[in-house]
């Protein structure tokens, strides 16, 4: 995450604290809107991207979005590097994902969060992940 | 006798001078006619012719008497300006050539003692040079001024046949008219004689106002010479004028000489007059000897015990110099018996020398010497010196010379003694300013070291060597020596302490309040305890126990010891007795002094913080010092109070005077500070605060104080002095800066304006306030002092905790710290406050929670990579709580993240029991996993009321931030 982004949502989330803690509601709205998930389709292969941040409140929801979007596909990409943050809770979600019958092609940016998270989280292993959305691309057309 | 005839019978009797055979011819016939008339003389008839032949007589008589006169009067008046015997013999020669018709003219002289003649004759300047072909030894030409022809000068024995000398033992004259009567009589003269033309000769003996023959004169002719009886009267007058004249030039030559004598004593008198050492006096001695003397070499040398030193040598060679610089006086020589006879020893000759000598004959012959003196500087029944002088040519010393010698010797011996009563004089006046000082010591001294080197310093006036200082214990069971490393050498102090009932000087003094006084080894082994007498050094032979009394009680005592023997007589007994009374007064006055120094330390460590307050985030540490001067004590203070979180107050102050009530005073002020600072927290204006506390008490007024305010939230000190050494600020980067712009005058000034400044700050800040003890210092420039504390402030790596003790030891530096010291040193960053959040368990709220600590962490300085870190692992937490703990059911879950520095902390509580232990199931295990990994340390605390997770991140501080 660069200092701009840092910024931005620092602007975005201004807000008084004591607020922050009573106003439930808002932060339950403020959730729903904390990812986004995008897919283009390359030929026949979907590639997804994740945007913003991904933690307990999200991962599983945003987990099925893109079964849904990608379950039926033989292989398929999930772009993720340019993901705010994530927990060990969007970690369990892609490892899910790994041990479905789609095989999912991750794309992660070296030395960003999302790179360093899986190595730390020691699913650098399990998941296949490439450096750029093109090589992602490239390994699950061919 | 003179006579002086006046012009017109000068004018005519002319003629006769002219024709002197005439006159004898006349003389003889008046002498005829007297004869004649003798008998006629009572005839009346016949007295007009008889007065006729009288006139006529009378002027023959006259006339030949005036030609006599004339002469003898050009003689007289020539030899009035003769001042020494060969001007005498001069001008003997050529007038009496003019009358007499004589060649030579000889003036022989009998030598004192009368074994030889002296023989003087002058050269004529219308004749030859008259010489005697006699067995003579060459005398050497005296030092006599002349004028006139310059006279030959030889002697010839009494008893050798001449005619001079037979005039001489006869008293008689003796004429040689021809050279058939010189044949005759002295035949071995003729040859000489005739040679040099002398063939007659008359001698007349001169004869002195007793009647007694002190020499004669000889007249010598080329030619044979019929002497009438005219002639032998002229020589005879001639000779008698001679006689006169010779006295006249003797006393001349002793007048000259009396003269010399005089001069170089004169001179010799004024070099020891400017003489203030014996080696000034030796010196003097050694120059008058050499150039009054024409002495070769010459030294002083001074006996000692069974030794002679020598003081100054001149004009020896090395060899000679070595041995004789210091030699054994009972070594034969010229020197040590001079010395111990108290005579004067003069050797005129080589063979002299060696005679007396023998034992020194190489050293004489390897030198040349030829005469030795040795002159005894004797004084009373002393000599404490002696002269000794080389002549390397002979030389023998007259009466007058011998006189001055002995006058030399006296002056000397005078002024060798007035030399050595200076010395003494200089070496008392220098033990009675080492008294005064060692006295203006005790004075001065407030501690017992104090006293203890005064007393020290004092030894050598005292004229002792060693001594020491031995003082009753508290339970006056004991006498306990004080050793400073200087007091090794008193026998009894080989024991740390002795006693009380112990048999030893120094004890015994102590106990009984009377002084004892040792005057040698015996005496200590008869009347002591033996014990350990055996180890003390030789060298020690005499010591006195002193009793220090003060107050009617007895403080110990005080050890002399002496290297040589004592007498004590009754001055030096009351001399040591007063030393040691002002010992036991000083003594006195510094255990009351140290009492009420430890007082004072006690109440000022009382009244100064025993611990300093633990703020968080903020590391501090003080030092107080108390001086080591007398009475130095109280007066400094530090402290630091706590206004809010992140906000404190550094306060340093120092109260005017020192003791019991300076520290008194500062407690007050300490006292004020704490609870002023409690309604107002500006150092400015809790400072006029504190002006109306000091203006109420004159304790406390002009009491100087440095406050720091300090707002690590604000990252900005804020600061004011009161007459106070500025604050030094130390940056991250190692820059200090002083903060002295904001400063007035001391407390108690109601009307003061109190400036305040602010100085922002950011990252780690140490701060050090101190009190001027440690700063000042007399020999130093306070400017230099002060750059000094702030390049010791800036190069020191100590720890905080160390700092204050380092700052003291590097400004001190092994000096000696006269005032006392308060320094007060912390250390901490800007910070933030901590972070404490409670949010209800549901996980909607983690997002908002993450937005509000990015925040906190950026406003601490934390970098993206660990602020990403940690908000996963706080995320991962709160998850673990919300999932596990409360299991979604929206009780509050609790978080704190805080930080000291750059090490940040963050626990977070939940308020039940987790209902199943996190394991690697893949989903929440993998969550804790996580903040193991990304955090540095974990812990997860368990109890009834809930589960805590805390865990530290050491963070990296971003220094674009």
């Amino acid at each position: 995450m660069n200092k701009q982004e840092h910024a931005m949502n620092t602007q975005e989330h201004a807000m008084n604290t004591e607020e922050h803690a009573m106003n439930t509601e808002e932060h339950a709205m403020n959730t729903e809107e904390l990812a986004t998930v995008h897919v283009e389709w390359q030929g026949d292969l979907p590639v997804i991207r994740v945007e913003g941040e991904l933690d307990t409140s999200n991962a599983e929801r945003i987990g099925i979005s893109i079964t849904e979007l990608a379950g039926g596909s033989v292989a398929y990409v999930v772009d993720i590097s340019l993901l705010g943050y994530l927990d060990s809770s969007a970690l369990t979600m892609l490892h899910r994902l790994a041990q479905q019958p789609a095989k999912l092609h991750l794309a992660t940016q070296p030395g960003s969060r999302s790179a360093r998270l899986i190595e730390i989280g020691g699913l650098d292993t399990a998941l296949a992940t490439y450096p750029s959305r093109e090589a992602a691309i490239a390994a699950a057309s061919g | 006798m003179t006579v002086v005839p006046d012009n017109r019978g000068f004018a005519w009797a002319a003629p006769w001078v002219t024709h002197p055979s005439l006159g004898a011819v006349l003389l003889v016939v008046v002498l005829i006619l007297l004869v004649l008339l003798t008998g006629t003389i009572r005839s009346h008839r016949r007295i007009v012719a008889r007065d006729t032949q009288d006139r006529m007589r009378a002027e023959q008589s006259r006339s030949h008497q005036i030609e006599q006169n004339v002469w003898l009067r050009g003689l007289s008046t020539a030899l009035s300006r003769a001042i020494s015997q060969p001007d005498v013999a001069a001008v003997l020669v050529e007038q009496g050539a003019t009358v007499t018709g004589s060649s030579t003219a000889t003036i022989a002289l009998r030598q004192p003692g009368g074994a030889s003649v002296t023989l003087m004759s002058a050269k004529s300047t219308t004749h030859n040079t008259p010489t005697h072909n006699t067995p003579t030894h060459n005398t050497p030409t005296h030092n006599t001024p002349t004028h006139g022809t310059p006279a030959a000068s030889v002697s010839i024995p009494l008893e050798y046949p001449t005619p001079v000398t037979e005039t001489i033992r006869h008293g008689k004259t003796v004429l040689i008219a021809s050279a058939g009567e010189l044949a005759a009589r002295y035949p071995q003269l003729v040859d000489d004689r005739v040679r040099n033309g002398t063939v007659a000769s008359a001698s007349i003996p001169m004869l002195d106002s007793d009647g007694e023959v002190i020499g004669a004169v000889e007249f010598g002719w080329s030619s044979p010479q019929s002497f009438d009886v005219d002639q032998l009267v002229i020589f005879e007058t001639a000779t008698e004028l001679c006689a006169r004249a010779l006295d006249r030039a003797r006393l001349y030559e002793l007048e000259y000489e009396a003269r010399r004598l005089a001069e170089n004593l004169q001179s010799f008198t004024t070099a020891l007059a400017g003489t203030e050492s014996r080696a000034d006096v030796a010196e003097a001695l050694v120059h008058g000897s050499m150039k009054g003397f024409g002495a070769d070499a010459a030294s002083v040398s001074v006996s000692t015990d069974d030794s002679l030193q020598m003081l100054v040598g001149r004009g020896f060679d090395e060899p000679t110099m070595d041995k004789w610089r210091t030699f054994p006086a009972s070594l034969v020589s010229p020197a040590s018996d001079a010395l111990r006879t108290r005579l004067t020893i003069l050797l005129e000759s080589q063979a002299d020398i060696i005679a007396a000598y023998p034992n020194l004959q190489s050293n004489v012959e390897r030198t040349g010497a030829q005469t030795w003196l040795a002159l005894p500087l004797v004084l009373g029944s002393e000599a404490p010196a002696v002269l000794f002088a080389v002549f390397r040519s002979p030389r023998s010393f007259s009466s007058q010379d011998r006189s001055l010698i002995s006058t030399m010797g006296l002056q000397a011996a005078l002024a060798f003694e007035r030399a050595r009563l200076r010395e003494n004089d200089l070496a008392e006046a220098e033990k009675a300013r080492q008294l005064a000082a060692a006295i203006g010591g005790l004075t001065a001294a407030a501690t017992k070291d104090a006293v203890s080197s005064a007393f020290i310093k004092a030894l050598p006036a005292l004229g002792a060597q060693a001594g020491a200082l031995g003082l009753i214990s508290d339970d006056g069971s004991t006498l306990d020596f004080h050793d400073d490393g200087n007091h090794s050498a008193f026998y009894e102090t080989q024991w740390q302490t002795r006693p009380i009932g112990a048999r030893t000087p120094l004890v015994i003094a102590a106990r009984t309040g009377e002084s004892v006084f040792v005057s040698d080894r015996d005496e200590l082994v008869d009347r002591f305890d033996a014990a350990g007498v055996e180890k003390v050094s030789d060298t020690h032979r005499s010591w006195a126990a002193l009793p220090l009394q003060a107050g009617g009680r007895s403080l110990g005592a005080l050890g002399l010891s002496f290297d040589a023997r004592q007498r004590f007589d009754a001055g030096q007994r009351v001399k040591l007795a007063s030393f040691a009374a002002l010992c036991a007064n000083a003594l006195a006055r510094a255990a009351r002094f140290e009492l009420e120094h430890s007082i004072a330390i006690t109440l000022q460590s009382t009244l100064l913080p025993k611990q300093l307050k633990v703020l968080a985030g903020v590391e501090l540490s003080a030092q107080y010092s108390p001086g080591t001067a007398e009475l130095s004590v109280g007066g400094d203070w530090y402290d630091v109070i706590e206004l809010s979180e992140g906000r404190f107050l550094l306060v340093v102050g120092d109260v005017v005077g020192h003791g019991i009530e300076s520290a008194a005073a500062m407690g007050k002020l300490a006292t004020a500070t704490r609870a002023l600072a409690q309604v107002e927290d500006a150092p400015a204006a809790l400072l006029r605060q504190l002006d109306r506390v000091a203006a109420a008490d004159p304790t406390t007024q002009f009491a100087s104080m440095a406050i720091v305010l300090v707002d690590r939230q604000a990252g900005e000190v804020r600061y004011s002095l009161a007459g106070h050494p500025a604050p030094l600020l130390r940056r991250e980067d190692g820059s200090i800066e002083s903060l002295d712009t904001a400063r007035s005058i001391p407390l108690g000034g109601l009307t003061a304006e109190r400036p305040e400044l602010t100085v922002p700050f950011d990252g780690v800040i140490t701060l050090l306030l101190y009190t001027d003890g440690l700063t000042e210092r007399r020999t130093d420039h306070i400017d230099d002092r002060i750059r000094l504390l702030q390049s010791n402030f800036r190069d020191t790596d100590a720890d905080i905790n160390a700092l204050p003790r380092t700052m003291i030891r590097l400004m001190m530096n092994g000096g000696v710290q006269h005032d006392d010291i308060a320094v007060l040193c912390a250390s901490f960053t800007r910070s933030v406050p901590a972070y404490l959040r409670t949010i209800p368990a549901h996980t909607n709220q983690l997002a908002g929670l993450r937005v509000e600590l990015r925040k906190w962490l950026l406003a601490a300085s934390v970098g993206p990579d660990d602020t990403d870190d940690i908000l996963v692992a706080v995320g991962e937490a709160l998850t673990n709580a919300i999932e596990h703990g409360h299991g979604h059911d929206g009780r509050p879950i609790d978080m704190r993240a805080e930080h000291k520095h750059n090490l940040h902390t963050f626990a977070i509580r939940d308020r039940g029991a987790w209902r199943y232990p996190p394991t690697n199931d893949g989903s929440r295990g993998r969550g804790l996993a996580l903040i193991h990994k990304l955090m540095d340390d974990v812990s997860i605390e368990r109890s009834e009321s809930g589960t805590t997770i805390t865990f530290t991140k050491a963070v990296e501080q971003d220094p674009t931030l």
